[in-house]
C-alpha cells in the first residue's frame, strides 16, 4: 500500500491512499490534491500507478516539478520521494518492498496489468540491454571489502588500482589467470585457467580461494602486484 | 561433432541467503544439447513440485523431438514451442487435482542447441544471455510489468533498479501462460557461451558484472557457475539462485546422412511419377 502524505513546515495537512487512478495535484480545487501555494500551478502534476510502482509526471506547470531536488519530467516514486511544491511538502510513502512477501516471484493476476499497453512486452528479435540489479542488491554491494592493487610487472605495472567491481582478472587467458574477488569478508584471490598456477607470495595456489592480506604479491602470468586492503 | 562433444556444460543451484527452501529447478542435459531453468511459485510448497514437472517434461519431450528430427520435418522451433504448451498443461493439471498446489506455476527458459543454432524457448522472467566474444547479450524477454514499463519508455533501466514490480510476471506455465510463451532461433558459434537463469542472478548481479565473470572465467564454466551464485549471494542473496551454463567448443552441424536424403528423394521422385500418373 502507497500514499502520499502533504505538509507544510512539519505540520500534515493532508493526505492520499494511491488507488488506480491517477491522482492529480494542484493549485486548482478541482484537483484530487490541493496544494493553496502560489508557486504551484493550478494542474501541477499526476501521480500515476503501475502494478506497485508509482509515477509522478509533471503537466508542463510553471515551475517544474521537483523530487528530492531535482527537476523531473516523469519519476519512479521511492519510498521516502519528498516532492517540493511551494513551502509544501509531499511525501511519497510505499512499504511493498518492505514485505518479505514481495520479495518471492508472484504471478499477477491478469487484470492487474489492464491499464498497460497490450502487447508492449511484445518486440521483435533484438537484442536487449543488459540492466541492473535490484537496488537492494545495490546496498547489500555496500558491504564488500575494498581492495587495492599496486602493479609491479605486467599490465598493471606502475599503476595502483582500487578494485571498483566484484572482482579484477590478473594474469592473461590461456596461460595463467586468477581473480580477485571483493567479498563481505575480505578480497580472495583464486586460480581460475591456465597450466601454471597464480601464486600468493610464491606459493602455487591450490583449487581453495586464498584470503589476501595487506602487502601480500600476487603473480599470474606477466602480472605481479602487491595486494593492500581498504 | 555431436552435441554432446561440442560443448561444455555446467549448471550450479542454491537455495540462497534467506530461504530454506530452494524452489528453482535446473537440468543440464549434454546428449540432447539442452540447458532448462524454471523458477516455481505458488503457496504450501507447490512451487518446487511446478519447477521440477517443468523441467522432467521439457527433458522427456526434446529427447525424441530431437531423435526425430528431419530437415524436412516440423521446425525445431514449432516443436519447442509445442514442448512448453504440453508442459504447461501438466502444471496446470496437476495444480487442478490437488487444491494445496491450486495456481501453482513456474516461469522457465531453455535452450537447445542443434545444428550450429540455439532454439530458446521461455515464459516468465527467467532467462537466457549469450557471452560472444567480450560482450554478454539478453535473448529474452522478460514477461513482467517492470519490462513493460521499459518497453513502454516510461522508466529507464537505472530506475528500474528502484522498481517495486521486479518480482512480479505477468506469465508462468501452469497459470495460463501458453499464449505467452516466446521461442526464437539463433546462431550457436564455436566461443558462445549460453547462460541460463532464474530471477535470483540478474535480480542480484548487475548484467555487465556477469559479462565480466563469463568473460574472464570462459575457460573454467564450473568456477564461472560456482562464482555467479557466490556473487549473487554476497548481493544479498534473497531468492534461489540457478544457473545453467553451456560454451560452444566446436561446430556441431546436424548429421544428414547420404542414405537419408538419396531415400527421401527417391520417394519424392515416385510420390511425383504417381501423382503425374493420378
Amino acid at each position: 500500500m502507497a500514499k502520499v502524505v502533504l505538509s507544510l513546515d512539519g505540520t500534515i495537512m493532508d493526505q492520499h491512499f494511491l488507488g488506480e487512478n491517477p491522482l492529480t495535484i494542484g493549485r486548482d480545487s478541482g484537483c484530487d490534491l490541493v496544494v493553496p501555494a502560489p508557486e504551484v500551478s493550478l494542474r501541477q502534476a499526476h501521480i500515476s500507478a503501475v502494478v506497485n510502482d508509482h509515477f509522478i509526471e509533471d503537466l508542463g506547470s510553471t515551475n517544474g516539478t521537483v523530487v528530492n531536488g531535482k527537476s523531473v519530467n516523469r519519476h519512479l516514486l521511492q519510498n521516502g520521494d519528498v516532492v517540493f511544491l511551494g513551502p509544501y511538502r509531499l511525501r511519497y510513502l510505499n512499504t511493498a518492498s518492505a514485505g518479505r512477501g514481495l520479495d518471492r516471484t508472484q504471478l499477477l493476476r491478469p487484470d492487474a496489468m489492464d491499464g498497460m499497453s497490450a502487447g508492449a512486452a511484445r518486440g521483435g528479435d533484438a537484442t536487449l540491454p543488459l540492466d541492473m540489479a535490484s537496488a537492494a542488491a545495490h546496498a547489500a554491494r555496500a558491504r564488500l571489502a575494498h581492495g587495492r592493487i599496486r602493479g609491479i610487472e605486467g599490465q598493471y605495472a606502475g599503476r595502483e588500482i582500487s578494485i571498483e567491481r566484484v572482482l579484477l582478472a590478473v594474469g592473461s587467458r590461456g596461460s595463467c589467470m586468477g581473480v580477485i574477488n571483493r567479498r563481505p569478508t575480505g578480497c580472495y584471490l583464486v586460480h581460475v585457467s591456465g597450466k601454471v598456477r597464480v601464486r600468493v607470495n610464491g606459493r602455487p595456489l591450490g583449487a581453495e580461494p586464498v584470503l589476501l592480506g595487506g602487502g601480500d604479491v600476487v603473480e599470474a602470468g606477466a602480472d605481479k602486484l602487491v595486494f593492500h586492503p581498504g | 561433432m555431436s552435441i554432446r562433444d561440442a560443448c561444455e556444460m555446467v549448471s550450479d543451484t542454491d537455495a540462497g541467503c534467506l530461504r530454506t527452501l530452494n524452489e528453482d529447478a535446473v537440468r543440464t542435459v549434454p546428449d540432447c544439447g539442452l540447458l532448462v531453468v524454471a523458477d516455481g511459485m505458488g503457496g504450501h510448497n507447490a512451487g518446487d513440485v511446478a519447477a521440477r514437472i517443468a523441467v522432467e517434461s521439457i527433458e522427456a519431450q526434446v529427447r525424441p523431438a530431437l531423435a526425430q528430427w528431419s530437415p524436412d520435418g516440423q521446425p525445431l522451433g514449432e516443436r519447442l514451442r509445442a514442448v512448453l504448451v504440453e508442459a504447461d498443461g501438466l502444471i496446470r493439471r496437476e495444480g487442478e487435482a490437488d487444491r494445496q498446489r491450486a495456481r501453482m506455476g513456474a516461469t522457465v527458459a531453455c535452450v537447445v542447441l542443434h545444428d550450429d543454432h540455439a532454439w530458446i524457448g521461455h515464459v516468465g522472467d527467467t532467462r537466457v544471455y549469450r557471452l560472444r566474444g567480450d560482450r554478454l547479450e539478453l535473448l529474452t524477454r522478460d514477461h513482467s510489468p517492470a519490462q513493460q514499463a521499459l518497453a513502454s519508455g516510461m522508466v529507464d533501466a537505472a530506475a528500474l533498479a528502484g522498481s517495486h514490480n521486479r518480482h512480479l510476471v505477468t506469465h508462468a506455465l501452469g497459470a495460463g501462460g501458453a499464449e505467452a510463451i516466446e521461442v526464437r532461433e539463433t546462431t550457436a558459434e564455436q566461443g558462445d557461451i549460453f547462460l541460463v537463469c532464474s530471477d535470483g542472478l540478474n535480480d542480484l548481479v548487475d548484467g555487465i558484472d556477469i559479462e565480466l565473470v563469463l568473460d574472464t572465467m570462459r575457460d573454467n564454466l564450473p568456477l564461472a557457475a560456482e562464482q555467479l551464485v557466490m556473487i549473487a549471494r554476497d548481493c544479498g542473496g534473497h531468492d534461489n539462485i540457478s544457473v545453467a551454463l553451456a560454451r560452444v567448443d566446436a561446430p556441431f552441424p546436424a548429421r544428414r546422412s547420404t542414405s537419408a536424403r538419396q531415400g527421401g528423394s527417391l520417394m519424392a521422385r515416385l510420390l511425383h511419377w504417381f501423382g503425374g500418373r493420378a
